[in-house]
């Protein structure tokens, strides 16, 4: 997959209000390249779906710019800026049949009918859903429905895409399904897209970057490996996979490494995010998969012994708990071969090594 | 690749609140421009031929023109009087100029019956002392009886006034006038007059509430033999309150059995429910005439079971009037009865069965506040639409079982007296608003379930 | 046990009371219809043999038969213009108050609903006045208006519910397809609130049909309709040929009634697809 230096969406500056007191997104700057399937991942009210309904044409930005192609699309109305859409629950139209849902873009167009006829057959094709052209959308399963929603945000030949939560209404199994499905089709028919979900897995999965968004600001935006293996933040930290998260004080800065004095005392070796200063209190964040338990962990910088308060079964592996950096507790991710020879109450020595673990703001 | 700023370019955009408001604004606008043009036809159209002709005939309750506009010279004059005693001679003077201007004839009637709703007979005075008046070498008969214009909505009691030509009438107007007749010189005729020249009067307020001005200028009851209108309110009420409590009864059973059936029975049986509904109100009525009448089917039915042998009077009384509009109102109470039956789980009822309640515990703890809202939102719908009632009572009651709607419509078409019609329909408006409120209230909190 | 006994006694005791009632809506057309055919000119069962001529008297050529024709005439033209005024009128205004952001709008909607809970006679007795002034009284466009007004809430209250039902998410749809917000209203919006629309239509016309008050205030004695010869019918002397008129103006709701169901079984249908 190609992608073109030259941005092809850019927001520069962007402002959106609804009132006074409640700024939703501040002073936003983001660029997507074409071709790129950019994910705005983030809780809701973090100002992720305000900037997709500015991108698409439903929101006007209170203060910025919003550049598509080159061309600054603030003030012009949705119908007129050719960016496909789909939405949570579909927005299919429920009178219409299946073919009529996508002949609808193309009647718009003023397409002769002919042409009409090869570019909807095309798009169902494309979604596997070629038997379907008289069908109502009421006849159809959820999965069906959000395949044609798609094809019909496909069928004129948008050079963007813009998808707000598409998956939402979809069960676990189906979802997955889906987000391997809209990938693939991404990735044959490089059409940009701008993804907005509230789901981690969803935009790790799919997404060439993501976008973290809270409380109106992008907290990170990176592929998703770097803002798994490296979050910026304590918010992305915490909001993307699992993390332990424990409460600390920079003592002494070497580099790139500082180390972090926890609460009961023990002193972590850590990477510091965005330069440490001594005496500023940060958060350690360790996930629970990095930390090595038993003859492993002894050799490593950072390691300590506690005793076992709790052992979680979670099929696919097992999770023990032990108290660790005064109030905190640290969650462990073991397998079950690792976890036999443990019950409540032993002694364990636990430890990770500093490039696992981060000194977060 | 990308840049991203986290809000830290002071310089480059940041928004101080003033250039935010504004913009603000400005976005809302366009947006509510739209929905305010797509609103306003309809907002136009609703005030002014329905806002605007309500509250002007609001007005006519105060409303207190026909003293100025009949006796002008007597409405300046009379400013000067002091309210004791007999007024002075200019007033007395100038009531006889303007009764004996013959070109301001309608108006001066026009204030004479708009006296008369004040004091009971000064419509007769008036058309007396003018006859007189015109026949300047005439007195009347000392004995001359006074024909008073009965209290209430009728002012149509013509006086007939003897006049014996005996006597010249005297120069002066005052001592002419009581020579007329005697009432002149009592003040209470004069202070009537006063009260017709203020910019607006109570009398028609107050007589819709059975009270008056009394002659001390203090408020105070209409003798009892007068009195109507507070029993017509409590009548108005009162049958309005029984065909909801009617409709109650007998509108939730038929609701329960309802939503107890299968969903196509269901739906056949509220079909028939709304046939009723949507059949105009004059068929009905129509219908119940024929049925209720003394040679009509019911008596018929009556007479053939030997349950009677002389017809039961069922129509032009209450009996009528309550079956004809529980006929027509309930399906207004079975409809948001029903949605309501339906809206609740059968989970709690079950939940309460569960927890050991008998069936009659759970009907009345658990089940009949949760239909409340339902139940209240009906009745009280049932009870404003009772309040206006005019057609059925109208047709199938008898004289004492008209509503206010009816009195409102006579005192207008019978009457012309504007002024008690608009009272009335005050009273009846607030009726209806104090309901409304309760309503609100109630389908609030039915909502907030 | 003995709780149960008592429940079905209950219940008995419930569908009982349930048909009474059902019957005591349904007994007076039932009853009442069959005398229109009656062939002697009383109100008493059995009917000594069934005719049709007091329908004959309404349909023939005798002068009466013309009034009752120009009555009819009367009506329909007077609940058709009304219902076509309420029906635009309501429509826009209950998609305005929708959108949500309109100014005064708990005010401005309490304005536009109360001919629905004003006393139908007060509002006749003002509007006799105000109508008197502007030169409306004993005119066709007066009686319209007037009934218009009486019918705008119950369209506002149909295509309100239908808009309830709207998924806003479909207007938007159609504009990220490139279609015109004209377009989307009229091939998305106005199709799926069409249901609502139509029944709103169809009871403001059943309203002016039905409607007598407004016009004993408001018409000149030349303004027929057929409930003002009813009622005059009914207050005069009561013949059988009113009571063919009821029947014929019964048969004309219970169709309207019929189609009314059907559009909502309809809406209920699209709605059930969202």
């Amino acid at each position: 997959m190609s992608v073109k230096t030259d941005p092809f969406v850019r927001f520069v500056n962007v402002y959106k209000a609804y009132d006074v007191n409640t700024m939703v997104v501040k002073n936003l700057n983001l660029n997507v390249s074409a071709g790129e399937f950019l994910t705005l991942l983030g809780p809701s009210g973090s100002g992720k779906t305000t900037t997709l309904m500015m991108l698409a044409g439903f929101e006007e930005p209170t203060s910025g710019e919003i550049i598509l192609d080159g061309k600054a699309i603030n003030g012009i109305p949705a119908y007129k800026r050719g960016v496909g859409m789909v939405f949570q629950n579909y927005a299919l139209f429920p009178h219409m049949t299946v073919g009529e849902n996508l002949a609808f873009p193309l009647q718009a167009r003023g397409m002769p009918r002919a042409e009409q006829q090869t570019r909807i057959l095309q798009a169902l094709d494309m979604v596997k859903l070629s038997n379907f052209v008289d069908r109502r959308p009421g006849q159809l399963s959820g999965g069906q429905q959000q395949r044609v929603a798609l094809a019909r945000a496909l069928v004129f030949d948008p050079s963007l895409v813009l998808m707000d939560e598409p998956l939402g209404a979809l069960d676990k199994q189906l979802r997955d399904h889906m987000q391997l499905e809209i990938k693939h089709l991404h990735d044959r028919i490089g059409v940009t897209v701008v993804y907005v979900t509230h789901d981690q897995t969803e935009a790790l999965v799919m997404s060439d970057r993501v976008a973290v968004f809270n409380e109106g600001k992008i907290q990170q935006i990176a592929a998703p490996s770097e803002i798994y293996e490296n979050p910026t933040t304590d918010f992305v930290a915490q909001f993307i996979g699992e993390n332990n998260r424990l409460e600390g004080t920079v003592s002494e800065v070497r580099g790139s490494e500082s180390l972090l004095v926890l609460k009961d005392g023990s002193a972590v070796r850590t990477l510091s995010a965005d330069g440490a200063i001594a005496g500023e209190s940060r958060k350690l964040s360790v996930r629970p998969e990095a930390i090595l338990v038993g003859p492993e962990a002894v050799d490593l910088p950072n390691n300590y012994a506690a005793s076992v308060k709790e052992i979680i079964y979670l099929g696919d592996h097992v999770r023990l708990i032990v108290p660790f950096g005064g109030p905190d507790e640290l969650a462990i991710k073991l397998t079950h071969r690792r976890a036999a020879a443990i019950a409540v109450g032993d002694k364990v020595r636990f430890g990770w090594n500093p490039d696992q673990c981060r000194a977060l703001v | 690749m990308s840049t991203i700023e986290i809000g830290h370019d002071v310089g480059a955009a940041t928004l101080d609140k003033r250039r935010l408001e504004r913009s603000l604004q400005k976005a809302g606008r366009h947006q509510r421009l739209i929905s305010v043009s797509l609103v306003a036809p309809l907002a136009a159209f609703t005030f002014v031929f329905f806002v605007i002709p309500i509250f002007a005939f609001f007005t006519f309750s105060v409303a207190n023109t026909e003293v100025p506009r009949g006796l002008p010279l007597t409405s300046e004059a009379i400013k000067e009087w002091s309210g004791e005693g007999r007024p002075p001679q200019p007033v007395m003077e100038a009531l006889t100029q303007d009764l004996q201007n013959t070109y301001n004839r309608t108006a001066v009637i026009g204030a004479a019956r708009r006296l008369n709703y004040d004091i009971a007979g000064f419509h007769g005075l008036i058309t007396k002392t003018i006859t007189n008046l015109s026949e300047p070498i005439t007195q009347p008969d000392v004995s001359s009886e006074n024909t008073d214009v009965p209290d209430g909505f009728s002012i149509f009691g013509t006086s007939e006034t003897t006049t014996t030509p005996t006597q010249t009438l005297p120069k002066d107007a005052g001592e002419r006038l009581v020579s007329i007749d005697s009432r002149w010189g009592e003040p209470r005729y004069w202070q009537a007059i006063e009260r017709g020249t203020w910019t607006i009067t109570p009398i028609y307020l107050l007589t819709a509430l059975d009270l008056r001005i009394g002659d001390d200028g203090s408020i105070e009851s209409v003798s009892p033999d007068h009195r109507i209108y507070q029993a017509l309110i409590l009548r108005t009420f009162g049958v309005s309150a029984a065909v909801t409590m009617i409709a109650v009864i007998l509108g939730f059973p038929l609701a329960l059995f309802i939503k107890r059936q299968p969903a196509n029975r269901a739906s056949l049986i509220m079909f028939l429910v709304l046939v009723p509904l949507w059949t105009s109100i004059l068929v009905r009525t129509t219908a119940w005439l024929v049925l209720l009448q003394g040679e009509g089917l019911l008596n018929d039915l009556i007479q053939w079971l030997h349950l009677s042998d002389t017809p039961i009077a069922l129509i032009h009384n209450r009996i009528g009037v309550l079956v004809a509009m529980v006929h027509i109102c309930l399906p207004f109470m079975i409809l948001p009865l029903y949605s309501v039956m339906r809206s609740i789980p059968p989970t709690y009822t079950r939940a309460a069965a569960s927890l050991g309640a008998s069936p009659a515990r759970v009907f009345f703890k658990v089940y009949l506040p949760l239909v409340f809202p339902g139940l209240s939102a009906g009745a009280l719908l049932v009870f404003i639409m009772c309040l206006g009632f005019y057609v059925t009572p109208a047709l199938v009651g008898g004289p004492r079982d008209q509503m206010l709607s009816y009195f409102i419509a006579m005192a207008v078409n019978r009457d012309l007296n504007w002024g008690l019609a608009s009272s009335l329909s005050i009273v009846l408006i607030l009726i209806v608003a104090i309901a409304l409120l309760l309503l609100k209230r109630f389908s609030a909190s039915a909502l907030a379930k | 046990m003995t709780t149960t006994a008592i429940e079905r006694i209950a219940s008995t005791l419930v569908a009982v009371i349930a048909i009474a009632v059902l019957f005591f809506l349904m007994v007076p057309l039932l009853v009442a219809v069959p005398l229109s055919f009656n062939a002697e000119p009383y109100f008493s069962y059995p009917m000594p043999g069934l005719s049709l001529r007091w329908y004959q008297e309404i349909f023939g050529s005798t002068v009466k038969g013309i009034e009752w024709r120009n009555a009819f005439f009367n009506s329909v033209v007077i609940g058709v213009s009304a219902s076509i005024l309420a029906t635009v009128l309501g429509t826009s205004a209950s998609l305005g108050i929708a959108r949500g952001d309109l100014p005064f709008k708990q005010s401005l909607q309490a304005m536009m609903l109360s001919p629905l809970v004003i006393p139908v006679v007060v509002y006749a007795t003002g509007a006799v006045y105000f109508f008197a002034r502007v030169s409306l009284i004993g005119t066709y466009p007066g009686l319209i208006v007037a009934h218009a007004l009486l019918g705008t809430p119950f369209v506002m209250i149909t295509v309100t519910a239908s808009l309830a039902g709207y998924d806003r998410n479909l207007t938007r749809a159609g504009l990220s397809l490139g279609a015109s917000p004209w377009r989307v209203f009229r091939k998305v919006s106005l199709p799926l609130i069409g249901p609502g629309v139509a029944s709103g239509a169809l009871f403001a016309f059943v309203t002016s049909w039905d409607e007598i008050i407004v016009t004993l205030f408001l018409a000149y004695p030349n303004q027929q309709t057929i409930p003002r010869r009813l009622w005059a019918g009914v207050n005069e002397q009561l013949s059988p040929v009113v009571i063919a008129a009821s029947t014929l103006l019964f048969l004309v709701t219970l169709c309207l009634l019929v189609v009314t169901e059907v559009l909502r079984r309809r809406n209920a249908r699209l709605a059930g697809t969202l």
